[in-house]
């Protein structure tokens, strides 16, 4: 560069492209600022009751008959359809500690989604510990990835402020946009023991496709969680219940606190899974529980996102063992 | 001409090689700290370069009385020794990243080949000792158990300053430049397969936090090295002429090299183009001599004199004193009177230092990395290369700046309210070349404790607003928990109606300080959970004994 010929007006012209470059371009994003209503893009025929497999030690086993149950993935599932699968990649926990969704579910599930002739899976999740170790100890990585699936870590530049209209405790939340842009949701849970909330589920798991200050859920916890639930609405929800962390949830760490169950529960009403999530949890820990204990649910039953009185609904119980 | 000895350089046009190997050894040098965030991928130790410097290995071995290190990390730095007494500075002219830095900026400062025609100062033979004199004064402080040669060692300056603030920034930059491209039609094809290329391999990122945040204590980092670029206006390499101590050591060793430089006189017509362009004006007027412990053998001499004058020989350094006309001149060096100087300029300076009220009053919130060996010894070994910050995938390793009084100036210090020690996680440990750090196994590591936690009531929420929380309870990673909980029925705040609320409280024995809990607490203006160093492994009673230190 030589200077003799640097006079005034470049320098004008080059002061003024600079500045330019450096207030437009920041405004590129500047849509991200501002709160937006959004809803879940895809409907599936609701199952009014729940598609319930035990007993078989192999996890893919008692995913296949649980959905089979439920009437096949073709239903749920259409050729071309995105598809979006929300596991619970919270931990840095390996599988048999149960912090996290079990990785051969996962796989099992996409493998259903593309069997069903599904164009794209995708999953994801928001860990609470560092993302690519919480990915790679979960096992979840590499099944998801055996099994074709696009697995990433959330892009930060996708989140918007939502509305949440019928919220009561919160009324906008940042959330996932990639959720309602494709066709389909399916949340897979993990049924564990939790302190605060006592025990989390598929409602629970929800919250690992919302961003900002998560924490801060926590306080006026459970009327937060469903407000968030009536916009965040995964069409299927299939639980994993083959592992149970029974107790120092989330994510403990013992293997002490692990009861192999073997379940899996399959719904579309998310109130309806849980419901029969606290009463399996109960038989296992040999607690009187019931899903009205579990205050979430009760506010989310009353919200009218599904149903909480098991005996209301059908259970399609499959006893593999 | 009676010397007819092998002549190395009418084999190959050095000076190309040489600008060769300085790239590659720079390229190296980028890649092993792109790389050192997963260091098991390395082929390399990702340390190599700090374990070619001497004088680190020197220092830190002589305050830290382990002279076993340098037989052991510092391998590289032996070897280089060796080429020295063969070759001469080869480190300088050929590896050293930081030589390679100033080379480049003295090319975009002054353009090609101007490196003294444009000086602002005259070459001053006088200050060039200013080095030498740094050198002892920095082994003599080591002598004295006092680690200082961090503060001018070029390996660890440039490591620093390249692992943090250059890193971060760059890594900031080019993702403010690329990631709002990706709604823009047509361009996101191209910025948004080079962004996620960018994101999975080069930047130094973490996926929930975006990029490294700086500290105030980067920046001054970044400003030593911004220095250092600076006063190359008065002068090209003006820091490996005047300043540099690992030079000024591998200067003194250079002494002993049979690489020699001498001047055919029948051909030299005192053109003084060699002396106008050595980099670090090695060569006397009219090329009647040089100075050898200033050469860096970069052969540029060689390749500019119009004469092919200029020649370099393998000859025995006792008998090269006179070769032909070329006078071989000593210079000052660290002779005897210089080593006493700056021994006693060391004496007076590290009772300073040592003299602090951390003795008597350590300060609490210094939190050091799982592995930190005990303070006296962690401060004699830690060099400051930032490799553990730089490594730490939360960014909870921060350079301290006098958190650890003046003598822990940029050492690592973990700060929970920005980052937490992970669970799984003992990098830091992994890329610490002096073994300031331990290397600590995993299992081990989630053993340790660094510090512990306690409750501050007057914010937590479940104490001060008698609400449910338990975030903290939650992300303790703890197999058992090391934040437990009591029902308690307390009054609500607006109806004074009792409500129960699950109230917090930490086992002493089970935590082990990692921080998560102040990280991840809802309270982001002042957590209601705060982590101290009290109960660290490495000084267990260190913040809770009865003080015996007490006079």
């Amino acid at each position: 560069m030589s200077c003799q010929h640097y006079n005034r007006r470049q320098f004008l012209k080059q002061a003024v492209v600079t500045g330019l470059s450096a207030t437009v371009l920041p405004w590129i994003d500047c849509i991200k600022t501002q709160t937006k209503e959004m809803q879940m893009k895809g409907s599936v025929p609701t199952i009014t009751g729940l598609a319930i497999a035990r007993g078989a030690d192999d996890p893919t086993l008692l995913v296949r008959e649980a959905i089979k149950a439920a009437g096949g993935i073709q239903k749920f599932i259409s050729k071309g359809d995105i598809v979006i699968i929300k596991p619970n990649i919270g931990w840095s926990r390996t599988p048999e500690q149960a912090a996290n969704t079990n990785p051969e579910i996962v796989e099992t599930v996409i493998e259903l989604c593309m069997e069903a002739g599904a164009k794209k899976v995708k999953v994801f999740d928001l860990p609470c510990n560092p993302t690519p170790r919480a990915y790679r100890m979960s096992g979840i990585e590499t099944t998801a990835k055996k099994a074709g699936a696009d697995i990433y870590f959330m892009d930060d530049r996708k989140f918007r402020d939502i509305t949440i209209p019928m919220g009561e405790a919160v009324k906008s939340w940042r959330m996932y946009t990639e959720i309602f842009e494709a066709d389909k949701l399916i949340n897979i849970p993990i049924l564990k023991h939790h302190s605060m909330a006592r025990l989390t589920m598929g409602m629970k798991n929800n919250m690992g496709l919302i961003g900002g200050n998560r924490e801060s859920i926590h306080t006026q916890f459970d009327q937060k969680l469903v407000d968030l639930c009536t916009v965040i609405k995964p069409h299927l929800t299939i639980m994993d219940a083959y592992r149970v962390l029974t107790a120092n949830g989330p994510n403990s760490g013992t293997p002490d606190d692990v009861v192999l169950a073997k379940h899996v529960i399959v719904g579309t009403d998310p109130i309806a899974v849980d419901s029969y999530g606290v009463q399996l949890f109960g038989t296992i820990t040999n607690q009187p529980l019931t899903a009205h204990d579990i205050e979430y649910i009760r506010l989310g039953n009353l919200a009218g996102l599904g149903e909480i009185d098991l005996s209301k609904i059908s259970v399609n119980e499959i006893d593999l063992s | 001409m009676k010397v007819t000895k092998f002549q190395l350089s009418n084999l190959f046009q050095l000076h190309k090689i040489r600008r060769f190997s300085q790239i590659v050894f720079f390229l190296l040098f980028l890649y092993l700290i792109i790389l050192s965030v997963t260091p098991q991928d390395a082929i390399l130790p990702i340390d190599f370069f700090i374990r070619m410097d001497f004088l680190a290995a020197i220092s830190t071995s002589l305050a830290a009385r382990s002279l076993d290190m340098i037989f052991t990390t510092f391998i590289p730095a032996c070897i280089i020794v060796v080429m020295t007494i063969v070759l001469g500075r080869v480190f300088c002219g050929w590896i050293c990243p930081m030589g390679t830095v100033l080379d480049l900026w003295d090319r975009v400062i002054r353009g090609r080949k101007k490196h003294v025609r444009n000086s602002r100062l005259p070459h001053s033979v006088s200050m060039r000792n200013i080095k030498y004199y740094l050198l002892g004064f920095f082994l003599v402080a080591a002598m004295f158990s006092t680690q200082l040669s961090w503060l001018m060692d070029p390996i660890p300056i440039v490591t620093r300053s390249v692992a943090l603030p250059i890193y971060s920034y760059f890594t900031y930059v080019t993702t403010s430049i690329l990631a709002p491209l990706w709604q823009v039609p047509i361009i996101h094809h191209v910025s948004e397969p080079l962004y996620s290329f960018l994101k999975a391999h080069i930047f130094l990122n973490n996926p929930n936090i975006g990029y490294q945040a700086m500290s105030m204590y980067h920046y001054l980092i970044f400003l030593v090295f911004i220095g250092i670029l600076a006063l190359s206006v008065f002068q090209a390499r003006f820091w490996c002429r005047y300043l540099c101590p690992l030079g000024a050591l591998y200067g003194l060793i250079s002494k002993l090299s049979i690489l020699r430089w001498i001047v055919d006189p029948e051909l030299c017509n005192a053109c003084n183009r060699c002396v106008r362009q050595c980099k670090t004006a090695a060569i006397i007027d009219k090329g009647t001599g040089y100075y050898v412990q200033e050469c860096v053998d970069c052969f540029s001499c060689q390749y500019e004199c119009p004469q092919q004058a200029i020649r370099f020989v393998f000859q025995s350094p006792l008998k090269s004193i006179r070769v032909e006309q070329t006078v071989l001149h000593e210079g000052l060096a660290l002779s005897r009177r210089t080593f006493l100087k700056s021994a006693i300029a060391a004496g007076v300076v590290v009772p300073m230092i040592k003299l602090k009220t951390s003795e008597r009053n350590p300060n609490p919130w210094l939190i050091r990395p799982p592995g930190a060996v005990a303070e006296e010894e962690f401060l004699d070994k830690c060099i400051r290369c930032g490799e553990c910050v730089e490594v730490c995938l939360t960014n909870a390793l921060h350079p301290a700046l006098f958190e650890a009084d003046i003598e822990g100036i940029w050492t690592p210090r973990l700060i929970p309210m920005l980052g937490y020690c992970d669970y799984e996680c003992n990098a830091c440990s992994q890329v610490c070349s002096t073994g300031a750090i331990r290397n600590i196994s995993l299992p081990d590591k989630k053993q340790l404790k660094i510090g512990l936690a306690y409750f501050n009531k007057n914010k937590c929420i479940p104490w001060n607003e008698n609400k449910n929380c338990l975030v903290c309870e939650e992300h303790c990673p703890v197999p058992d928990k090391a934040i437990k909980f009591v029902d308690e029925q307390v009054p609500e705040q607006r109806t004074n109606r009792l409500v129960t609320v699950k109230r917090p409280y930490v086992v002493t024995e089970l935590c082990i300080g990692c921080g998560i809990c102040e990280y991840k607490c809802p309270l982001k203006d002042e957590p209601g959970i705060r982590v101290t160093a009290r109960n660290e492994a490495r000084h267990p009673q260190r913040y809770s004994g009865s003080g015996e230190n007490t006079l």
